[in-house]
């Protein structure tokens, strides 16, 4: 097939694209002005992690992998109708 | 070995204990060594726990053991009220599962010096130099020593733990009885907490943790399986019936010396091995039909099937695909008088073709002259 | 804030330079010329798909209007990551009404990939 002409990707790169078709797919699932809402919190995360995230943080990038399979199991239900994301800002007082 | 044998002779002579401690663990710092001399004293007994630490939000970190120092004389006695007060008084970014604090809930189970367990029910070790605490092995971690119990919760939920009938309750609206009897067949199995302390003690978890059940939802299993008032008996067995769901328990015993509870896990997979072996809980064994119906050609030609009108006694080749189907074709073989001369084949890769072969060995047997 | 501003046009200029030996090497490269050929030969899409799905990339990719978008571009020529693309097969789903499977979506390149593997699913559902 035409794979071989296309970049190669490892399992854990395929496994996140995946994860986030299933996240635009279960987005389309939801009505009309959540879904939009959906979508763009959910791109938004996979684009800044993409840039954030160590290519080889295996840990993380697989915590969050897990992360994301749980998050997108209730998103799936049809009892979930929204998302909102929060931001609890990160210059919380940290102890060194 | 060098270094050991000099550090050994420097504070060697002046304090006994902490003397061997230092030559006990060679890799022990100068500076570590001199710090633990002058602490050992009468009012003051001070121990180190060395806690696996691992924050998500700090992605840049790695995995790592930290060390934290408490005195032990204004502590409680479990590894518990030691983490709770190094949670309280040193670093509240310590995350741990805890709950009833005496071991009824199963939250706060770890591994505490190489050996799982409740950290409410496990004693601070009195001679140890140091305590080290880690999450439950071969699980993912969420964050320090909390794991992620999804895969363990929905393998209770595939054994399906609740109580299933075929009958109406001979007393609607009520509790269905049982005898003493039988509700003692439930001990050693009702105790169960659920902590995951046997599944993630058990070799065979490790390595096939998607597959096979474990421990404790086996223990599950057969609480079900035994109890009088379940009607699902045989339903249950089958469907844990499988190469990896239950035998790929090899009886380590790894979960009965783990269990916080005292219970004996390994035991109780042994009885639905047991019943199993016997043919209880098989179709095949109540005479369904549903057997005779898929002899398939293929399976024909895949088994190998030896038989001699002549022979006195007929032998039967059997190449089962599983432990399930091999059994049955023995207890047809033993129903009708026969001697069975079996060889038993396990294949990694199960196929479907298990139910054909079944129909097609109870097919023949019942077939030949008796 | 200029200093980020600038460290990201810096990171920008510097994927173009590593863009352009890849273009380079692509015209040098045996295997993958003969291929977008052959496929352009051998199941050409319509040119009204391939307007449209370059219409879509567009949008998806937030591109000026007087973007060059053409049937050889490749996605990742358009400054799209494998994120974007996954975007990109999505709308590309929504607005044809197809379902592409995990697979062939992996499989897309260029707007020609995209528009050949529509057609070849309308053309299987209308079968």
């Amino acid at each position: 097939m035409g794979a071989s002409s296309g970049p190669r990707l490892s399992g854990i790169q395929k496994q996140v694209l995946s994860l986030y078709r299933e996240f635009l797919r279960v987005a389309r699932s939801k009505s009309g002005e959540d879904h939009r809402q959906i979508e763009s919190i959910v791109s938004a995360e996979f684009h800044r992690n993409s840039n954030e995230i160590d290519r080889k943080n295996f840990i993380y990038i697989e915590y969050l992998l897990r992360r994301g399979k749980k998050q997108l199991e209730q998103l799936k239900s049809p009892d979930i109708v929204g998302l909102s994301s929060l931001n609890v800002g990160s210059s919380q007082p940290k102890k060194t | 070995m060098a270094s050991g044998l000099i550090r050994r002779a420097i504070s060697g002579p002046k304090v006994a204990p902490a003397a061997r401690l230092v030559a006990m663990r060679l890799h022990a710092s100068e500076t570590e060594a001199q710090k633990v001399e002058p602490k050992v004293s009468e009012s003051t007994n001070m121990r180190k726990f060395q806690i696996y630490r691992w924050n998500p939000d700090q992605p840049s970190e790695k995995p790592k053991l930290k060390d934290y120092e408490i005195n032990l004389k204004d502590c409680g006695p479990m590894v518990l009220d030691a983490l709770i007060k190094i949670k309280n008084e040193i670093d509240p970014t310590l995350t741990f599962r805890r709950s009833c604090r005496e071991g009824i809930c199963g939250s706060c189970a770890m591994n505490i010096d190489g050996c799982n367990g409740l950290a409410c029910l496990t004693k601070i070790p009195e001679s140890a130099p140091d305590t080290m605490i880690t999450p439950l092995p071969h699980m993912y971690v969420v964050k320090d020593l909390v794991v992620d119990m999804t895969n363990f919760y929905n393998q209770y939920k595939s054994i399906e733990p609740w109580l299933k009938r075929k009958s109406p309750s001979p007393n609607p609206g009520k509790e269905i009885p049982q005898s003493k009897k039988d509700r003692a067949k439930l001990d050693g199995m009702y105790e169960c907490i659920l902590c995951a302390c046997c599944s993630t003690s058990c070799p065979s978890y490790w390595w096939n943790p998607e597959s096979y059940l474990g421990p404790a939802a086996l223990l599950h299993a057969n609480r079900w399986i035994v109890d009088s008032r379940d009607e699902y008996t045989n339903e249950r067995l089958e469907a844990i019936n499988d190469e990896f769901k239950l035998y790929r328990c090899h009886t380590i015993l790894n979960c009965a010396r783990a269990c916080p509870k005292g219970l004996n896990p390994g035991k109780q997979i042994q009885n639905i091995k047991g019943l199993q072996s016997r043919g209880v809980g098989t179709n095949f064994v109540q005479g369904s039909s549903r057997f005779s119906f898929h002899v398939n050609t293929q399976d024909l030609q895949s088994s190998q099937y030896v038989t001699g009108a002549t022979m006195t006694a007929i032998q039967l080749v059997v190449t089962a695909t599983s432990r399930n189907s091999h059994l049955c074709a023995r207890y047809a073989a033993e129903k009708k008088g026969y001697e069975l001369q079996d060889k038993l084949v396990m294949h990694e890769t199960r196929n479907n073709s298990t139910t054909n072969f079944l129909a097609f060995a109870y097919a023949e047997l019942m077939k030949l002259p008796q | 804030m200029a200093a980020t501003t600038g460290a990201s046009t810096a990171r920008a200029s510097s994927l173009k330079l590593a863009a352009l030996p890849n273009q380079g090497r692509s015209t040098l490269s045996f295997r993958l010329c003969p291929q977008t050929a052959r496929l352009r030969v051998s199941c050409a899409a319509k040119p009204e798909t391939v307007e449209k799905v370059c219409q879509i990339v567009k949008k998806q990719l937030a591109l000026p209007d007087d973007t060059a978008v053409t049937g050889e571009s490749k996605f990742a020529a358009l400054g799209a990551d494998s994120l974007d693309t996954v975007e990109i097969v999505m709308g590309l789903e929504e607005e044809f009404g197809i379902s592409v499977e995990e697979d062939s979506a992996q499989s897309i390149l260029t707007v020609q990939d995209a528009a050949d593997l529509i057609e070849k699913l309308k053309e299987k559902d209308d079968a």
